[in-house]
């Protein structure tokens, strides 16, 4: 890659860091219910999208785009414990240093989405948190979109089960 | 539920959790190094990218000389390489009678893999069959062809006819040093007038057993790729046939080892089943007009491939275990073999069975391998007992070469969508460190 590409890649991901860095770090946390683990998975995010973005085309949005890596990373350490304790970049003591007093709130609304099924939980925060069409949807989970539609109406219909009131009173 | 309020709930919730400063210059740190990186290539594979370097040289010298084989091989779906070029030999087995010529005209061994090509002309319609291959006396058995099995061109265009293709053979083993390859055929040519039923489904039977009791040869298909039809009511009606079958039945069905006298038993009996050219002669209206063996010489190819191994400590599949027998990469494809075992708790031995032909193929990025688009071949399914007596369920892929080297293959049973939980991670020999 020549040295123009990587100043442009550079730029390019800082501006993305600063656009889009806080939901994809919440969206990491919510999808593997860990806050250090997510900051090691928004930071890889980051760092393949530097690589790949001389491939990238814009067919897809930025945010599309980016959120499909994040999903990829997330999948691959919620598959891999042992990712987080390879040879990496991330000083994880210093993310074990900052992430300590993080603690996941008392939400039931939260913690009920962190308690679905990951197939369920992915297309619920993809959907009303990085507010994604289901077409977008499909393309970040690479899956038909009916599958999407179907996913999401027995996810609702999980939480609906468990949230009752806040399902009639917001919906 | 609705979107903003969801957001805001989130939002507010993980206030605490910021893209802050410390984690952007971790990801400007991380550039840096990537960007001084530039593309590392894995130690064992830099004889790949010389190769590839070689390409920009040679490729179009060798394209230019052209090879039919590696034409066959590669379908135009992606250049052949430097390094493919140079494996391909040239080879003069002919058969030739006053009205067909048929020539094996080069060929490519590496590692468990033969591929030839073919080169036939027909001053007649003819039906090339493919009996079998062996190589140093061994069976391989033929698996991908365009241009066997079928007719020497377009069989209703009259006049001489000419065609040109391949076929690949997989052999039990890797086959080292000279092999002597041999190709037996069978020419079969039509009694009776030629039918051309296109489209011809299920409801057309028996329209074609009508035809084919007129003495009138039946051809289906489409698209000038013609099937060779056959009375399959009265092939079925075959007594003697169907004894052979009851008999082979029980074979098929011991899920254990062979013992030698049932697999001598087994052969004996598989000799005497009809063949296809059995079938198109005797329900058909085909005669045999030409039986004969083309026999060549061929080195194979000395350079040493690619091992994988599993990569265990990237995570090891949930619901079975994986013994993996080959994973490798050689000048002409990916190959994995592998054992599958029913774990505690996990898949039974019928979803092992059941997944076992739904893998698919991705790389560290999670993005599916090119290959398997063009053609994967899987010999997947049945179940074997292993020496300590356990039952498992033995899957073959085979693929085309890979045009760049993934760090990692991910090998995943898919569903609707991959099963990552159920991936096998494989790891170039010699490149663990380079995951990042």
């Amino acid at each position: 890659m020549a040295d123009e590409n990587y100043s442009e890649a550079w730029l390019a991901i800082d501006r993305l860091m600063e656009t889009y860095g806080d939901s994809l770090l919440r969206l990491c946390a919510l999808y593997l219910k860990d806050a250090a683990l997510a900051q090691d998975a928004v930071q890889d995010t980051f760092l393949k999208a530097y690589q790949a973005w001389h491939g990238y085309r814009g067919e897809a949005a930025e945010k599309t785009w980016l959120t499909a890596i994040a999903v990829n990373v997330c999948r691959d350490y919620l598959r891999s414990a042992w990712h987080k304790r390879q040879n990496r970049w991330v000083d994880l003591d210093a993310v074990a240093e900052r992430t300590a007093e993080f603690r996941f709130p008392d939400n039931t609304v939260l913690n009920e989405v962190m308690r679905l099924p990951r197939k369920y939980r992915e297309v619920i925060l993809l959907r009303y948190y990085e507010v994604m069409k289901l077409k977008e949807i499909a393309a970040v989970l690479k899956l038909p979109e009916g599958t999407i539609r179907s996913r999401l109406k027995r996810a609702n219909s999980l939480l609906r089960n468990r949230l009752k009131e806040w399902y009639d009173e917001e919906s | 539920m609705k979107n903003r309020e969801f957001q805001n709930l989130v939002d507010q919730s993980l206030s605490g959790l910021t893209m802050d400063e410390q984690l952007r210059q971790n990801v400007r740190q991380a550039m840096r190094g990537e960007a001084k990186k530039m593309k590392k290539t894995l130690p064992a594979l830099r004889i790949v990218a010389l190769a590839a370097a070689l390409i920009l040289a040679t490729t179009a010298v060798a394209v230019a000389a052209g090879s039919g084989l590696l034409d066959y091989l590669f379908h135009g779906h992606s250049k052949p390489s430097a390094r493919q070029q140079a494996l391909v030999q040239g080879v003069n087995a002919r058969h030739e009678t006053e009205s067909v010529s048929i020539a094996v005209t080069e060929a490519l061994l590496s590692g468990d893999r033969l591929s030839m090509a073919f080169s036939m002309a027909a001053e007649r319609p003819v039906w090339v069959h493919l009996m079998s291959v062996t190589v140093n006396g061994q069976e391989a058995p033929g698996q991908n062809t365009n241009v066997l099995n079928q007719f020497i061109g377009d069989p209703f265009a009259g006049g001489r006819q000419e065609k040109s293709g391949g076929l690949t053979c997989l052999l039990g083993n890797d086959v080292e040093g000279k092999a002597q390859v041999k190709v037996h055929l069978a020419l079969l040519v039509p009694k009776g007038e030629m039918v051309h039923i296109p489209n011809a489904a299920a409801g057309d039977e028996e329209a074609v057993r009508a035809l084919i009791e007129q003495g009138k040869v039946v051809m289906t298909g489409d698209h000038g790729e013609y099937g060779l039809a056959y009375d399959q009511k009265a092939a079925a009606d075959n007594a003697r046939q169907n004894a052979l079958v009851e008999r082979l039945s029980v074979l098929y069905a011991l899920e254990r080892a062979l013992t030698d006298a049932e697999k001598a038993e087994l052969a004996r009996l598989e000799a005497q089943m009809d063949t296809l050219p059995d079938l198109y002669i005797r329900y058909g209206n085909m005669a045999l007009l030409d039986d004969f063996t083309l026999t060549f010489d061929v080195s194979a190819n000395a350079e040493r491939p690619v091992t994988f191994h599993f990569a265990a400590e990237d995570g090891t599949p949930a619901h079975y275990q994986a013994v993996i027998e080959q994973a490798r990469l050689d000048a002409m494809g990916f190959t994995l073999r592998a054992r599958l075992y029913a774990v505690q708790g996990g898949w039974a031995h019928e979803e092992i069975e059941q997944r076992s032909s739904t893998f698919r193929f991705y790389d560290e990025q999670r993005e599916p391998l090119l290959f398997q688009d063009t053609w994967m071949e899987r010999d997947a399914g049945g179940y074997q007992q292993d020496e300590n007596g356990t039952r498992y369920t033995e899957v073959v892929y085979r693929m085309p070469a890979l045009e760049c080297m993934p760090t990692r293959i991910y090998a995943v049973p898919t569903d609707i969508e991959p099963l990552w939980e159920d991936a096998i991670p494989l790891c170039p020999d010699g490149a663990e460190a380079d995951n990042g």
